[in-house]
């Protein structure tokens, strides 16, 4: 009772301050977010006519079917997905298997040849991969042009932060586990695989989750290192419908095109974005 | 769990001694993620070393030495100045803005309750959308008859005619806004794992010894939050200094050459077939990097308290 009474008038001088804070985060959100994503959509729903307009108002003719059905026949935005889904898919299973296999030989490990090649992968976080230096190699290999090609220079970019955002997390879980394993007669794969993996789980899942949303919108390294529009990926048609606009560009169809490339990450996100929050607070650097 | 397995401490000891040994067949899991990197990452990051001193090109197979004549041309031809002050600019810019947008909603957004989730969700929508895509919707905003001009006109009751994508001044400043609005959502999150990571009583002993919130948080908060900040500058000056895709969505190096980032003229070499000149831009590029990211963490570390 008497902490309710010292503490009210303290609220009364601090909710002035709460109500133009929630005004200022609201009004932020409103111009840098809502705002944008508002132009995109409803411009995406408008015929051509108006689309060029770039304003906010509802369509006046609507011309949902028009617009993404050319985002999908002439876009040929469905193989467009397939082919990220292939290229993000598999790059994402190769690097989160990969990285938890090494996180956990360099978490477990103190010899000092262990550590310094644990500071040469991480050292990968810091350095630009470098695309023209990459053809060269894939031409050399046989592979530049194919998706293969593309899955390995993204595997070997992305390994260093792969690593470097499991190690501490592999930490966590006590050694303990390993020993009891091999007592109980596992040999490492099986300990791994049995023990290991599944206790991961949730740092695959946020890690997973922030490579497979910048593998899925990468625009760089397809453009370079993939050819012939049967190996296009959404972000590389997207592209093509931009620059396919001969004299104006088709905001209808850009826009359409825009929503197709993003809403398969928007949901990916919403669905796990509790989980994926919470990881990413839960994970990040804290020193 | 834990506690009663941490319980017995000879069992640990004598586990950390046998870590100690290199050979453990647990250390043959890391082949597969070297090799590939190796392979794939170390290997292309050394060959520009070789590469960048060759005439490697489109028009010829046979792939020659010729010492340092792609850096003379660099230099010759004021690209490599031109670049670098661009590259130097932009990412500036965009680890300003990131961060101080980032850091400021972080703080209005710490406490994790429904509004502030909410609002947690909403910011981090940019991170997820295409920067391909980013640089194209801001292109529509930004054209000259475009929403901000018209929202702008409305309010100065005139037409207001401003190039934002058309400046020679402007421009770099502007695509550095749309980058760090691509990925503010991602900075503000790392701020917020970090002030919640402070200790609130040490917070509250300094409002008991009469610390106004802004000192406190300066003076206090701040400085426990060196690491997020270490982290977020130095991803964000790296990740400024390899941009490519939105300013290709956007004015492709214009106009002039006056937003031409690294990436950008590499582009444009790769593109007409000077691979070798190409590839000397980036041993330049790789060296700003280092150079640029090497002092922030050195600089930013030397800050840092711990508790």
């Amino acid at each position: 009772m008497t902490y309710e009474y010292t503490r009210a008038p303290r609220m009364s001088r601090i909710k002035p301050f709460a109500i133009a804070k929630w005004l200022a985060v609201g009004l932020t959100a409103l111009l840098l977010i809502a705002g944008p994503i508002w132009l995109v959509i409803v411009n995406s729903l408008k015929p051509y006519g108006e689309a060029i307009k770039l304003d906010f108002s509802l369509p006046t003719e609507w011309a949902v079917w028009d617009n993404y059905s050319q985002v999908f026949v002439q876009g040929d935005a469905l193989r467009g997905f397939l082919n990220s889904v292939l290229v993000t898919g598999i790059a994402t299973a190769v690097l989160l298997l990969l990285g938890a296999a090494a996180s956990w030989a360099f978490a477990r490990s103190t010899a000092r040849p262990m550590q310094i090649l644990y500071y040469v992968m991480i050292a990968g976080i810091f350095l630009p991969p470098t695309v023209i230096s990459a053809i060269f190699l894939l031409q050399r290999l046989g592979i530049q042009g194919q998706y293969i090609g593309l899955i390995a220079i993204y595997v070997g970019w992305f390994m260093s932060m792969t690593i470097f955002l499991m190690t501490g997390f592999v930490k966590s879980v006590p050694a303990e586990l390993d020993e009891a394993a091999s007592i109980d007669g596992c040999g490492p794969i099986r300990t791994f695989f049995l023990i290991i993996l599944p206790l991961l789980r949730p740092v695959l899942f946020t890690t997973g989750v922030l490579l497979a949303v910048f593998l899925w919108n990468d625009f760089f390294y397809p453009f370079f290192l993939l050819q012939g529009q049967d190996k296009q990926t959404l972000p590389l048609g997207l592209f093509r419908i931009v620059s396919s606009g001969s004299y104006q560009v088709n905001w209808n169809l850009v826009f359409a095109d825009v929503i197709t490339v993003s809403i398969p990450m928007i949901i990916l996100f919403l669905i796990g974005q509790k989980r994926i929050i919470a990881g990413l607070l839960a994970g990040s650097v804290k020193g | 769990m834990t506690t009663t397995l941490r319980k017995s401490s000879p069992r640990t000891r004598d586990h950390t001694t046998r870590n100690k040994r290199w050979a453990s067949p647990r250390s043959l899991f890391i082949v597969p993620a070297l090799a590939l990197t190796a392979l794939f990452y170390f290997v292309p990051t050394v060959l520009n070393f070789g590469l960048a001193f060759t005439d490697w090109n489109s028009y010829r197979d046979e792939i020659r030495f010729i010492g340092f004549s792609n850096f003379q041309d660099l230099v010759a031809e004021g690209a490599l100045a031109n670049s670098l002050q661009v590259t130097i600019t932009f990412a500036l810019a965009v680890v300003i803005i990131q961060n101080v947008l980032g850091l400021t909603l972080a703080v209005a957004l710490e406490k994790t309750n429904g509004a502030s989730s909410f609002f947690r969700v909403i910011f981090f929508l940019p991170v997820l959308i295409s920067p391909l895509a980013a640089g194209y919707i801001f292109t529509a905003i930004l054209s000259v008859k475009g929403p901000l001009n018209s929202a702008l006109g409305a309010v100065a009751g005139a037409p207001v005619p401003i190039e934002w994508l058309g400046s020679t001044t402007l421009t770099v400043f502007v695509l550095a806004a749309i980058t760090a609005w691509k990925s503010f959502g991602l900075t503000m999150l790392i701020y917020i794992a970090g002030l919640n990571s402070i200790p609130e009583d040490v917070v509250e002993s300094a409002q008991i010894d009469g610390a106004s919130p802004w000192r406190a948080f300066w003076s206090v908060r701040f400085p426990l939050l060196a690491p997020a900040v270490t982290f977020n500058v130095v991803f964000t000056l790296v990740g400024a200094m390899n941009t490519f895709d939105i300013v290709f969505a956007t004015t492709r190096g214009g106009p002039g050459t006056s937003t031409e980032l690294f990436n950008i003229f590499v582009q444009q070499q790769y593109a007409t077939g000077f691979f070798g000149y190409a590839v000397s831009m980036t041993v330049v590029l790789l060296v700003c990097v280092v150079a640029g990211a090497l002092p922030a963490i050195v600089l930013l570390r030397r800050r840092e308290v711990t508790l």
